[in-house]
C-alpha cells in the first residue's frame, strides 16, 4: 500500500546525549540490536519487495544516532543496504543529529551512509534545548562549533529550528541573519512546536499563538524573498514549488502530506512500528505492531490502529470545515500528532492552522506577484538523463606533474618503487609542455605517477598550458590538497576536466589506498569539484576483491553529484603493487558476474577500461585504443603507443580459436594475469557469455 | 488516424477475450487481481466500480497501471484514506453527476487526482455550473477536471474535440462486454440492451445490425434522422451524444457548460494575445 518510493523513519535509539525540555521522547537506554536490525529490516525488505517498492529512503533519528558507534552505524546502515538491494530496493540513508557529539571520527560513516549530509536541530533563541551544562546560548555556540568542523571536513548539514516564545518577539530578519549569515546555513526548515511524551505537560509554555505565529512566518516569507543568497528555507521553497509546479515537483515538510499515513512509517528502539518517531515517543500505545513479534509487515501496515490513522483526512473532511478552505489541497489538514497534541484527537485539524493559512496566502501572493518567482510559471525544464561522456580517447600528452603520493594503493604500479620527485622537476614540466605545445599537442593529462596536487606549481603548470595554446587539460586527483580554492585556482587557469580516484566506500577505499581518512578527502574533492561545475567532472575506481561487492553503491553516490559524466570501473595492470598484491586482485569470472547486475540503464555514465570485452558485453568499453602519446618519463621523452593497454596486455590463443567478433576492438587480457591462472578461465567465460550471445 | 482498438471487459470475462488492449472492471478488488495474475500482459487499465470493497487488495498491482476510480461524490474522500493508490498508479476518478459533486470534485481534486464527470450516471445537474465555476476560476486547482478540460483546450487552441472523442462508444475504437458476455459500445448502451455481438471462442460482432450501424457514423444517421440535435449549435461539440440513448434527456445544463468554456477560451486567448503583443 505505497507508491514506488517510501520513506522509513528508523529510530535505532531513544538513548540521547541531550536533556531538551519539549522532547517528545522519553529518555531510556533502549537500542536496537544489529541482530535485530537483520532480522526486521529484512522483513521490512521482504514485504516491500513484493509491493514494487523501488526506493526506500531511511532516515536516522534518535534519541541520538551519534550516540551510538559509526562502526555500528556502518554495519547496521550496510546491513539495511544489502537486505533492501537483494529485493531490488535502492536504499538512500538520511541523518538527524544534534551534533553536540560531533568528531572526526564520525567522517568515514557519514560519508559513506549518509553522502557527507547532516539534519540537525537549532532554535533561535534557544530556550528548550540542553546539552549537559549547556542550555541557552551556550549550546548555541557549542553547536556552532561542531558545525564549524563538520563544514571544515566537507560536510554539508542542516538544520530544522523550533519557533518558542522568544522567537517570536525576534525579528524576522535577525532569526534569517543568525541562520544564514552568522552560522552560514544554506538549508533551514521551520517546524512548529508541540508538547507530547515527557512534555505534554508544557502545552502552555510551548504551544505558540497561532495569529502571532503566523505573522512571524508572514514577516520570514518577505524575508526570504527578498534575499537573492541560494537559501533554502521550508516549509516556503516546498510550496512555493508546490503552487507553481504541482506535487510531483514538491517536496513539502510531512505535516502537509495529503495523508501521511500512506507515505512512511517509523521503526524504534524494540522493533516497534510506529506512523513516526513523534507518535513513537508520545503515544506508544498507538504503536502498530512489532516487527519481532509479526514476521510480515504486511499485517502490521493493515492493523486496526494505522487503518484508523489513515482514515483521518476523510474524517477531517466529513467534521471540519477544511474541505471549503481554499488551501485545503495545499495542507491536507495538517499535522495528526500536533492535533492529537493540541486536542487530544488527531481527527481535528492541526492546532497551527490559522497560521498556516497566513502563510499560505502571503505565498501565493508572493508567487503571484514576484517577478523573480513569476518566471517559475513554466514548467521547469526537465533535468536530462545522464549521459556518458567520455573525455578521454583524444591523443595528447601525459604530464608527470608529481612522483610522490600520499596513498600506496595495492594495485599501483608506480607506488611499489617509488622515490620521489626528480630534482629539477620544475622545469623538465615547463620544458615538456612547451615542446608539447610546439610539436601541436592541443590535450594535457596531469597524472601518471603521483598526486598533482603534491607540487605546489600546479596552478602555474596549467597557467602555463594554457598560455601555449593548450586548451584540453585533464587532471587525476586522489583528492589530497583539493580545496575550494584549489578548484577554483585550477579552472581559472583552464582545467576543466577532472577525475576523482574512489575505490570503495568508506573503509573499503581507505584500505585499497591503505591510508585512514582518504575517503573522506576523495569524496569531499568530488564534492567541490562538482560546486564548480566543470566540463567533466569523471571518476576512476580500479576494481579488485576488496570492493566487488560495493561497486553498484559506489556507482549510485557518483551519480548523485550533478556534473558527472563518467565513471570508469577499470582493471590495473599487473605490475608493482598489483602483482605483489595479486590475491587481492579480480579474478574475471567473478567480476564478470558482478557486471551482470550493472546495466547503462541504471547507471548511465558507467565504462569499462582494461577490461575484456567477453566479461561485460552489455556495457560500453574504452577498447583497445592506438592513439598515439607523449610521455615524459624520468630520463625520456616518448611517443607511446596505448595499442593492447601499452602492451601489457595479449590476446590470448583461445579467442582467436573461438573466433570471437570482438578480437579488434577487445583490450585483452594482463599477459601476467595469463601466466598466473592460465587461459582455461577465458575459454570458459568465451563459451558461456559472449560466444553464446553471439550465436544467438 | 483510426485508434487502436480497447476493450473494456468485466475481471472475471478477462480470460476469454483475445485482444491487445484490454481494460479490466470490476467492484471487486480480488477479482482484479485475479485476472491480472493471469492476463496481466494484456491489460491496459483497470476500471475499480466501487469504493465499497478493502481497496488494499490493489496494491499487488504494478506500479504505473492505468487506474480509474468510479464513484458517487459523497465517496469522494475515499481518495485521501487510500492516497497511496496516486502514488502507486496513474489514478483517475470516474464521478457520478449528482448532489455534491462540487464538494466531490474538490477532495478529489485537492489531492493531485484527476477527475472525468461521468455522463452515464447524470442524477442531478444543479451543482454542474459551479463545478465548471470551480475549475475555471479556483487558482489552487492543478490537475484536469474533465470533460471540462479538453473542450477549454480545444477552444483555446482551435482543435476539434468531441464528447464522442472523450467518452468513446464507436465499436471501431472501443467495445464494451457486459457480464453475460454481450458486446455494446458502452455502458449505458449496454444498460439499454444495445447489444451487437457476443463473447463466444473469440469476439463476434453483427455488424449488420441497427445497433452497430447507428453507432459507426453516428453523426450522419442523426441528420439523416431529422432530429433537432442537428440543428443544435453544440453540435459540433456533443455531436448527440447526449441523448442518443435517452431522447428526452435534459441538456441544457451541458450546453452553458460548453457556453461558458467556450466564452473563457475565448477571453483567456485574448488575454495571451494582448500580454504577447504588450510584451510581458
Amino acid at each position: 500500500m505505497f507508491g514506488p518510493r517510501v520513506s522509513i523513519i528508523f529510530v535505532p535509539t531513544v538513548r540521547c546525549n541531550c536533556d531538551c525540555a519539549y522532547c517528545f521522547q522519553e529518555r531510556s537506554h533502549g537500542s536496537i540490536s544489529l541482530r535485530e536490525v537483520s532480522t526486521v529490516f529484512g522483513r521490512v525488505a521482504a514485504y516491500l519487495g513484493r509491493s514494487g517498492v523501488k526506493n526506500v529512503g531511511v532516515w536516522w533519528q534518535g534519541g541520538e544516532v551519534l550516540v551510538l558507534s559509526p562502526a555500528w552505524c556502518l554495519e547496521a546502515g550496510r546491513t539495511i543496504t544489502a537486505l533492501m538491494r537483494d529485493r531490488g530496493i535502492k536504499v538512500k540513508h538520511s541523518l538527524q543529529t544534534n551534533l553536540m557529539d560531533y568528531t572526526p571520527r564520525w567522517d568515514a560513516a557519514l560519508w559513506e551512509l549518509f553522502g557527507g549530509v547532516m539534519g540537525s536541530s537549532l532554535d533561535f533563541p534557544n530556550m528548550h534545548r540542553r546539552y549537559r551544562a549547556l542550555a541557552g546560548d551556550a549550546y548555541n555556540q557549542h553547536w556552532a562549533g561542531r558545525f564549524r568542523e563538520a563544514s571544515a571536513r566537507g560536510l554539508s548539514v542542516q538544520v530544522i529550528s523550533v519557533p518558542n516564545r522568544r522567537t517570536l518577539e525576534v525579528s524576522p530578519v535577525d532569526f534569517y541573519r543568525y541562520y544564514v549569515e552568522q552560522l552560514g546555513l544554506h538549508g533551514i526548515q521551520v517546524n512548529m512546536p508541540f508538547a507530547a511524551g515527557p512534555s505534554a505537560e508544557m502545552h502552555d509554555e510551548l504551544f505558540l499563538e497561532p495569529k502571532r505565529l503566523g505573522d512571524f512566518l508572514k514577516g520570514l516569507l518577505a524575508v526570504y524573498s527578498f534575499r537573492e543568497d541560494h537559501v533554502v528555507l521550508e516549509p516556503f521553497q516546498g510550496i512555493m514549488d508546490r503552487v507553481r509546479f504541482g506535487d510531483a515537483a514538491a517536496k513539502v515538510p510531512c505535516f502537509f502530506c495529503s495523508n501521511c499515513v500512506n507515505s512512511f512509517f517509523c521503526i524504534g528502539p524494540r522493533s516497534e512500528v510506529a506512523q513516526c518517531d513523534a507518535w513513537l515517543g508520545s503515544y506508544p500505545e498507538r504503536n502498530f505492531g512489532s516487527l519481532l513479534e509479526c514476521e510480515d509487515l504486511g499485517k502490521i501496515l493493515t492493523s486496526p490502529a494505522r487503518l484508523d490513522l489513515a482514515r483521518r483526512p476523510a474524517r477531517l473532511i466529513e467534521n471540519s470545515g477544511c474541505v471549503s478552505c481554499e488551501y485545503f489541497s495545499l495542507c491536507g489538514g495538517g499535522c495528526p500528532v500536533r492535533a492529537m497534541s493540541a486536542t487530544g484527537c488527531p481527527d481535528n485539524k492541526d492546532p497551527y492552522c490559522e497560521a498556516y493559512k497566513k502563510m499560505f496566502a502571503a505565498i501565493w501572493e508572493e508567487v503571484r506577484s514576484n517577478s523573480k518567482h513569476r518566471r517559475g510559471w513554466n514548467a521547469p525544464a526537465p533535468q536530462p538523463a545522464k549521459s556518458l561522456e567520455w573525455g578521454w580517447p583524444e591523443p595528447g600528452a601525459i604530464v608527470f606533474s608529481s612522483f610522490r603520493c600520499t596513498n600506496n594503493c595495492i594495485f599501483c604500479a608506480p607506488a611499489y618503487d617509488r622515490s620521489g620527485d626528480p630534482e629539477d622537476l620544475d622545469r623538465e614540466v615547463y620544458e615538456f609542455i612547451s615542446r608539447c605545445a610546439e610539436s601541436g599537442v592541443r590535450t594535457l593529462f596531469f597524472t601518471g605517477a603521483g598526486e598533482p596536487t603534491l607540487n605546489p606549481h600546479l596552478v602555474e603548470y596549467v597557467d602555463h598550458a594554457k598560455q601555449s595554446g593548450i586548451d584540453n587539460m585533464y587532471m587525476f586527483t586522489n583528492g589530497f590538497g583539493i580545496t575550494e580554492s584549489l578548484v577554483w585556482q585550477l579552472k581559472n587557469a583552464g582545467m576543466e576536466n577532472f577525475w576523482v580516484s574512489l575505490h570503495g566506500l568508506g573503509e573499503t577505499h581507505d584500505r585499497i589506498v591503505r591510508r585512514k581518512g582518504s575517503f573522506v578527502e576523495a569524496y569531499r574533492a568530488l564534492s567541490l569539484i562538482n560546486s564548480a561545475a566543470p566540463r567533466h567532472l569523471n571518476v576512476n575506481t580500479c576494481l579488485n576483491a576488496l570492493n566487488l561487492d560495493q561497486i553498484d553503491r559506489l556507482l549510485d553516490k557518483t551519480l548523485d553529484f550533478e556534473h558527472t559524466s563518467a565513471h570508469c570501473l577499470c582493471l590495473p595492470e599487473w605490475d608493482g603493487n598489483a602483482y605483489v598484491n595479486r590475491s587481492q586482485m579480480c579474478r574475471l569470472s567473478v567480476l564478470k558476474e558482478r557486471l551482470s547486475a550493472i546495466t547503462s540503464k541504471d547507471y548511465p555514465i558507467t565504462i569499462l577500461d582494461n577490461i575484456p570485452h567477453c566479461i561485460a558485453p552489455h556495457l560500453p568499453h574504452i577498447g583497445n585504443v592506438r592513439n598515439e602519446l607523449r610521455i615524459k618519463r624520468r630520463d625520456e621523452d616518448n611517443m607511446v603507443s596505448n595499442a593492447d593497454n601499452m602492451g601489457h596486455n595479449v590476446t590470448p590463443q583461445v579467442c582467436f580459436d573461438a573466433g570471437c567478433p570482438f578480437l579488434e576492438t577487445c583490450v585483452g587480457v594482463d599477459r601476467r594475469y595469463l601466466e598466473e591462472y592460465g587461459d582455461d578461465e577465458i575459454r570458459v567465460l568465451i563459451e558461456t557469455g559472449l560466444h553464446a550471445e553471439y550465436h544467438s | 488516424m483510426t485508434n487502436p482498438l480497447c476493450i473494456s471487459v468485466p475481471a472475471a470475462l478477462a480470460d476469454r477475450i483475445e485482444a491487445d488492449a484490454v481494460v479490466i472492471r470490476s467492484a471487486r478488488c480480488a477479482e482484479i487481481v485475479k485476472a491480472f495474475r493471469r492476463r496481466g500482459e494484456r491489460i491496459q487499465g483497470v476500471l475499480l466500480e466501487s469504493v465499497d470493497d478493502d481497496l488494499i487488495n490493489l496494491a499487488e498491482l504494478p506500479v504505473g497501471m492505468f487506474m480509474t476510480v468510479k464513484m458517487h461524490p459523497r465517496e469522494a474522500a475515499q481518495i485521501y484514506t487510500s492516497s497511496w493508490m496516486s502514488d502507486r498508479f496513474n489514478l483517475g476518478v470516474l464521478m457520478d453527476i449528482d448532489v455534491g459533486l462540487l464538494q466531490g470534485v474538490r477532495i478529489v481534486t485537492s489531492a493531485g487526482v484527476s477527475v472525468m464527470l461521468n455522463p452515464d450516471e447524470v442524477y442531478d445537474t444543479g451543482e454542474l455550473l459551479s463545478v465548471l465555476h470551480y475549475y475555471l476560476h479556483e487558482p489552487h486547482l492543478q490537475v484536469p477536471v474533465e470533460f471540462f478540460h479538453s473542450l477549454f483546450n480545444a477552444y483555446l487552441n482551435n482543435t476539434p474535440v468531441s464528447l464522442e472523442e472523450m467518452y468513446p462508444e464507436s465499436p471501431d475504437t472501443f467495445l464494451y462486454v457486459d457480464a453475460l458476455g454481450r458486446i455494446s459500445g458502452s455502458a449505458r448502451l449496454a444498460c439499454a440492451g444495445e447489444f451487437f455481438g457476443e463473447v463466444r471462442d473469440s469476439l463476434t460482432l453483427d455488424t449488420t445490425c441497427n445497433a452497430y450501424k447507428s453507432l459507426l457514423d453516428r453523426r450522419k444517421n442523426i441528420f439523416l434522422s431529422g432530429s433537432a440535435c442537428a440543428s443544435c449549435e453544440h453540435f459540433d461539440v456533443c455531436g448527440a451524444y447526449l441523448r442518443f440513448v435517452e431522447k428526452e434527456f435534459d441538456c441544457d445544463p451541458f450546453k452553458k457548460t460548453f457556453e461558458q468554456i467556450k466564452a473563457k477560451a475565448r477571453e483567456f486567448a485574448e488575454d495571451l494575445s494582448s500580454s504577447a503583443l504588450s510584451g510581458e
